[in-house]
């Protein structure tokens, strides 16, 4: 019998925004702790999340890129689970309706030849916080 | 549909919500009332309908991309259950 | 001072009759006398109102005026308030010192509004009858040994027993209108994005909607003028301009088309309200009005509906309360589990946890399509109902509870009898429509509430039906026995 070996890849990247996705505070690396978490990256009672702009010009720019499909309707979803770096129990992600879909990625191999990726999906989310053991 | 006392210590587990084991039989009763009222909507055919999630036809608003937060992290803490050096302290959490 | 209205009281400040300070001070000290026969209060923040108090004379004998200015209100304890316990009437937030302010606290605090106290609520605003609070029960001040209604139960009895001219209050499937109904107020709920929600600890978010509770239309326009507008930190709040609700007041109701709809004269509505509202349609008529009888086909679904979508949000929602950045911790974790477990387990109450669970439940895998993703198509359904409904009529009228105000106790165990005392108001939330209640007539000398339901954003219409009928009508103007 013969296989092929197929390999997904799950990657997630930090886009280089100033503030972060769904609020308004400082995304700088190497700050104190908790000196960057804002009222809504807290969860606190009452607060609600906006979407940063430049984050969603990212992602599209990513899809045009890639040759994906951007969608012109793009749904966000609740991932909801209890940990402790998890201030709202919930995460704030896509799942149905992801914003880029259907891409490809040309890479090339050391022989010269071209080998051609698919990307399946990309989508927006909110990184959770940092638990330190 | 019924549920049983394992189905809501399930759920209340899935919940993360400490249920008194006496109090489990009339959560099992209360929810499963509850779940017969709601299942009426079964009856109604809803091909074609779109879910509603906005009751208006508006489009998402984005936000600007700028640092407006000030670090607030000692009034934040202020009230928190349990911190240490900025940090909010929880239960080990690996053996 | 006490029997005055918004609109009266903010024309003697002008006119300097008394000061601000005086008339809080007045306020202060009948909360104080009386307040325990009703357990509106959660918690009475005279320090606070003094300073706003003193602040606002300040800006009158500066020559500046405003309808709010000096005005005290009672908050619904949903609200933060920066610096304030902000307890949502659960021992989850009972030592929940909030650390900032709610859009709503921030607009009627610029306004010169003087806040005298956060009111008691169902505990996380889920209840009809104000029973769920930690606090415990609201009493109606028509009768003490009623229910005020819920779960905006404390701004409604504070109101009704002059202890405040005015209250917020927040409507989820209700809880603005029908303790408005039960306790002889006027009371509205905005078209859903007209009043920011930023700060107002979300129960279900897609339902949720703040407004005014008062005792005329009038203040209803003065307080809803102040709390509605844009706000960027609310992704749902409709970037629109606000108007001045109160110009419209004066229209003359001829011509007017009101939809009567059967399903709101049917079964379970009983028929002594019935004809207190039949009794009130005649006076909607001699004003020019004309009654059209319609239909809202959907109607026996929004219950249903309402009790899988508000639970599923309301599991989510509520996930935050884990005991580890805020709010009540249980003693001695043994670990994270325990932590999270014990937490929420002692935190909560019986009611709040039953919606976590049925949410829960609704929300779980395999499960999604059959519950959440059915209701929301049957929302579209009943928000369908409606819109038909407005091609033909310009205001909708019905009652605003089945029922007048019952027993304390007499449904607590029963959830699904609670819920349906809601069975007119909750098909609103649904489609997102402003509604109010004003006071109609009584029932065993107990408020029968008169329900208007509007069209998008039409919050003018409602006021200005609500008040022509309010200057042919004085039911709005009786105070129950003991605190007039």
């Amino acid at each position: 019998m013969e296989w092929e070996t197929v390999i997904g890849l799950e990657i997630h990247a930090q886009l280089a925004t100033k503030s972060k996705i769904f609020s308004s505070a400082a995304t700088a690396y190497g700050a104190e702790p908790n000196t960057q978490a804002c009222a809504v990256d807290l969860g606190l009672p009452g607060v609600l999340p906006v979407l940063n702009k430049e984050a969603v010009r990212m992602a599209a720019k990513f899809g045009l890129a890639t040759g994906s499909t951007v969608a012109k309707r793009s749904v966000f979803a609740r991932k909801n689970y209890f940990y402790p770096d998890l201030p709202k129990g919930y995460q704030i992600s896509q799942y149905e309706l992801p914003i880029v879909q259907h891409g490809v990625l040309d890479i090339e191999l050391e022989d010269g030849s071209v080998k051609r990726i698919g990307v399946t999906r990309a989508h927006l989310e909110e990184d959770a916080g940092k638990s330190l053991h | 549909m019924a549920l049983d006392s394992s189905e809501v210590q399930k759920i209340a587990h899935l919940a993360r919500l400490g249920v008194d084991p006496q109090d489990v039989p009339e959560y099992a009763r209360n929810l499963s009332n509850i779940l017969a009222f709601v299942e009426q909507l079964n009856a109604v055919d809803c091909s074609g309908v779109l879910p509603m999630a906005h009751p208006l036809d508006t489009r998402q608003r984005l936000r600007e991309d700028a640092v407006t937060e000030p670090n607030l992290r000692d009034k934040f803490q202020a009230h928190a259950p349990k911190v240490e050096a900025g940090l909010y302290l929880v239960p080990k959490v690996i053996e | 001072m006490h029997n005055k209205t918004l609109a009266e009281l903010a024309a003697d400040l002008k006119a300097k009759a008394y000061s601000s300070e005086e008339l809080t001070r007045s306020l202060l000290d009948r909360i104080a006398r009386l307040d325990p026969q009703l357990n509106s209060f959660v918690t009475v923040t005279a320090d606070i109102a003094l300073t706003q108090a003193r602040a606002a004379d300040a800006r009158i004998a500066a020559g500046e005026s405003g309808p709010l200015l000096g005005i005290p209100y009672a908050h619904k304890d949903i609200f933060c308030t920066d610096g304030v316990r902000t307890s949502c009437g659960s021992k989850m937030l009972d030592n929940f010192i909030a650390p900032y302010d709610a859009a709503v606290t921030g607009k009627l605090a610029t306004a010169g509004a003087v806040m005298l106290g956060k009111t008691n609520m169902d505990e996380f605003a889920m209840g009809s009858s104000n029973e769920t609070s930690f606090y415990g029960p609201v009493k109606n001040p028509w009768n003490l040994d009623v229910v005020p209604g819920g779960s905006s139960g404390g701004s409604a009895a504070a109101v009704a027993a002059r202890l405040a001219p005015a209250a917020t209050g927040t409507d989820t499937g209700g809880s603005i209108r029908q303790p408005a109904a039960l306790c002889n107020l006027t009371g509205i709920k905005p078209t859903y994005g007209r009043v920011s929600r930023y700060g107002m600890i979300a129960f279900a978010s897609s339902l949720d909607q703040a407004g005014p509770m008062t005792r005329t239309a009038e203040d209803a326009a003065i307080m809803l003028t102040a709390m509605a507008g844009f706000d960027p930190r609310d992704s749902t709040c409709v970037d629109r301009p606000v108007e001045d609700y109160r110009a419209a007041l004066g229209n003359s109701l001829k011509g007017l088309k009101v939809g009567l709809p059967k399903e709101y004269f049917g079964e379970g509505l009983d028929p002594a309200v019935g004809s207190v509202i039949q009794t009130a349609i005649d006076a909607l008529k001699k004003l020019g009005a004309e009654p059209v009888e319609i239909t809202l086909p959907n109607t026996a679904l929004a219950v249903p509906a309402y009790y899988v979508v508000a639970p599923a949000e309301c599991s989510s929602n509520l996930s935050r309360f884990d005991g580890v950045r805020f709010g009540y911790r249980c003693e001695n974790p043994k670990d994270l589990e325990d932590l999270y477990k014990r937490s929420r387990g002692e935190g909560f109450g019986p009611e709040v946890k039953r919606r976590i669970m049925i949410g829960t439940y609704a929300l779980s895998a395999g499960y999604y399509d059959a519950y959440y993703l059915k209701a929301q198509q049957v929302r579209h359904l009943i928000a369908d109902d409606f819109k038909q409904a407005f091609q033909k009529v310009d205001v909708i009228l019905g009652p605003t509870s089945p029922t007048v105000a019952f027993k304390l106790g007499e449904k607590f165990n029963d959830p699904v009898t609670m819920y349906l005392s809601d069975i007119y108001t909750i098909a609103v939330n649904l489609a997102g429509l402003p509604g109010m209640s004003i006071p109609a007539g009584f029932v065993h000398d107990l408020p029968v509430g008169l329900q208007l339901i509007g069209n998008y954003f039409d919050e003018a219409r409602l006021l200005n039906v609500a008040h022509q009928y309010q200057q042919a009508t004085d039911w709005h103007r009786r105070a129950p026995h003991g605190f007039n």
